[in-house]
């Protein structure tokens, strides 16, 4: 008992001696505060830099030391006032961008706080010319810091939100540099479910800087950015694939994994396809919220318009909506959206409509998938055979570029037919199968009339080719016979 | 010992049979090659084409679009409604649907997703990942042609 009684004494010793004997040594607080009563000296007895020993002539210059307050704000003796300008960020980076000091005060923090502050865009970007926008003060303050660990600092992630829109959502303010940017993050971030939380008191759901970072903010179109599109999917996965920080949430952890083997997926982070949805696409920015049932056709339909159109005109609509199904995502799924190939149409094994549609459930429905298969097999076997004849004949030489047009429009057709499954309604499909096979029709038979008319001229050849040897060797033999003739002669 | 002596016509009909061997030869490769060339034509690329008339100007419509073949590729021209001619790649960029010109919209439109570009060819709504390339219009007295953009 009593060896921790001493070493809980030799703690407080080592905590609060500096700003004990600081504060009995600092002239610059004890004139502040005794004489002039200001409130930044009594913040600062309770900043974490005076409690580490970290005097006002630190940052402001002079002479704390010196009882004569002209002597001690003397600029002969390093005096420099309220630091203006980017002059405050450097005056910290004084310390905070020096490993050496910031070892020396027991400081874990990184030191290129500084450096990532002068590349993000708000090191940046100036109004005045003068100086940049962003100053450490304008969110840590300046005379009360505390660490962000404690919940009272302005960076604290509680209090992130409040600190962000002091200018993010003061639209006079963001007018003077950017006046196309929204100010209404906040307004649709408490709208969110990480919002929401984070207004209950909880730290941890996302705040602005879980996602934008906190010293390198860039914007939105830097690729370095943590919210380029490409980099959005690894930014929500720092948290939403990871396990053990979401068990509270009991909600999955395998987002990630899912988008990144989905189309939308491989588009984006593979083809780095920037057109391609990330996560906030489908769940919104700032008011990041799963879609709910009613909402997942809109949500699509944002890109995949025409499919979302022909769905709400189509029986399936009433059907879903009295079953409660979202409803792209019942046959395509939500985070592992494969390739809407031919094979989910039908009621082979592979098949989505045969989820719903038996031999003995939903006939009507099972009879049309089968027919619609079927069709749209038989569209693209006449396409692959005009295609292939297309091929052969341009191989042999022919001329077939009216041909090769018109397969482009045998494969629209097939593209459209795809997009008309949404309708489910087959005459509606068949029209559309039906143009592409007229197509199809008409491609084989000119690229067939091509390569017979290759045959031909090869067969015109040959017998062409046959008629001159034969002349050749006969006036060959000819001229012999007249040579002999003449030696005869002169014999 | 007497050296056999040449009579000049046979050296004469020598130099005959070596004309004649040397015509049949070369008759043999000229006839054999175009043979076998016809017989396995060189893979080649389709011919690259770098304009094509469309018509006269007075035939063209205002507000108003039309596919051209370019090649074996589809190029849309346009006329706005107030008589700008523009051309683009009529390939969508999503999953190369030929697009169309649409009258309602004052857009175009692809059928086949719905994808959207303005009258710039830049890519405004739906699928659609990039604008459309933009061709050259060139109008000679009454002549319009479509040319690639350099």
């Amino acid at each position: 008992m009593k060896r921790k009684l001493f070493y809980l004494g030799l703690f407080c010793t080592v905590i609060f001696l500096p700003a004990q004997s600081l504060l009995a040594d600092d002239q610059c607080i004890s004139c502040h505060t005794n004489t002039v009563g200001d409130k930044q000296s009594e913040l600062f007895k309770h900043d974490i830099h005076f409690k580490k020993g970290i005097s006002c002539a630190d940052c402001h210059g002079g002479n704390s030391k010196l009882e004569d307050m002209d002597a001690a704000m003397n600029p002969k003796e390093g005096f420099i006032g309220v630091p203006k300008g980017d002059n405050i960020s450097k005056t910290c980076a004084h310390c905070h961008a020096d490993p050496e000091k910031m070892k020396k005060y027991g400081s874990s923090l990184p030191t290129n706080q500084w450096e990532s502050l002068q590349s993000s865009v708000h090191g940046k970007l100036s109004t005045t010319g003068k100086e940049h926008i962003t100053q450490c003060v304008t969110c840590h303050d300046s005379h009360g810091i505390v660490s962000v660990k404690n919940s009272a600092s302005p960076v604290f992630p509680l209090n992130v939100v409040k600190t962000c829109t002091k200018c993010h959502a003061n639209a006079s303010f963001m007018q003077t540099y950017n006046p196309a940017m929204p100010v209404d993050q906040l307004d649709k971030y408490r709208t969110s479910v990480h919002g929401v939380r984070n207004r209950n008191g909880d730290p941890k759901p996302a705040q602005c800087a879980s996602c934008h970072g906190s010293h390198d903010i860039r914007g939105i179109k830097d690729v370095k950015s943590s919210v380029y599109a490409t980099n959005i999917p690894t930014t929500c996965s720092k948290c939403h694939s990871n396990a053990e920080y979401m068990k509270q949430y009991k909600i999955p952890t395998d987002q990630y994994e899912k988008f990144a083997r989905s189309e939308h997926g491989k588009a984006l982070l593979q083809k780095h396809d920037v057109g391609a949805p990330a996560c906030n696409d489908c769940h919104g920015n700032h008011g990041a919220t799963p879609p709910g049932v009613e909402s997942v056709s809109k949500v699509c339909g944002t890109c995949h318009a025409l499919n979302a159109d022909l769905f709400s005109s189509s029986p399936h609509k009433k059907a879903f909506d009295e079953r409660k199904l979202p409803e792209c995502e019942t046959c395509h799924s939500n985070h592992e959206i494969v390739a809407a190939t031919d094979k989910l149409l039908g009621v082979g094994s592979e098949a989505v409509c045969s989820r719903c549609h038996q031999t003995n459930q939903n006939v009507k429905g099972y009879a049309v998938a089968k027919t619609m298969r079927s069709l749209i097999d038989s569209l693209e076997f006449m396409e692959q055979n005009a295609e292939m004849l297309v091929n052969e004949s341009e191989q042999r030489g022919m001329e077939i570029s009216e041909a090769k047009f018109k397969l482009r429009d045998v494969r629209q057709a097939r593209l459209q037919s795809r997009t008309m499954v949404h309708s489910f309604n087959e005459q509606k499909f068949h029209d559309v199968v039906g143009k592409g096979m007229t197509a199809a029709s008409i491609v084989q038979g000119e690229a067939q009339a091509s390569i017979d008319e290759y045959y031909f001229r090869r067969k015109g050849l040959g017998v062409a080719t046959l008629i001159i040897t034969i002349f050749t060797i006969s006036l060959y033999l000819y001229i012999r016979r007249l040579e002999r003739k003449q030696n005869k002669k002169v014999i | 010992m007497e050296t056999p002596v040449q009579h000049p016509d046979e050296s004469r009909r020598d130099f005959l049979k070596f004309i004649l061997g040397g015509s049949v030869l070369a008759w043999i490769v000229s006839v054999l090659y175009p043979i076998f060339a016809y017989l396995k034509p060189p893979k080649q690329n389709e011919v690259e084409v770098s304009s094509v008339k469309v018509g006269l100007l007075k035939d063209i419509e205002k507000d108003s679009g039309q596919i051209v073949k370019f090649g074996t590729k589809p190029v849309i021209l346009i006329r706005t409604a107030n008589g700008d001619l523009r051309a683009f790649s009529a390939a969508c960029t999503h999953l190369e649907c030929t697009v169309q010109y649409r009258k309602d919209y004052g857009m175009i439109w692809c059928a086949c997703h719905n994808g959207k570009y303005d009258l710039n060819g830049r890519n405004v709504s739906g699928p659609p990942p990039r604008p459309l390339d933009e061709y050259r219009v060139v109008v000679q007295g009454e002549e319009v042609s479509i040319s690639k953009k350099s």
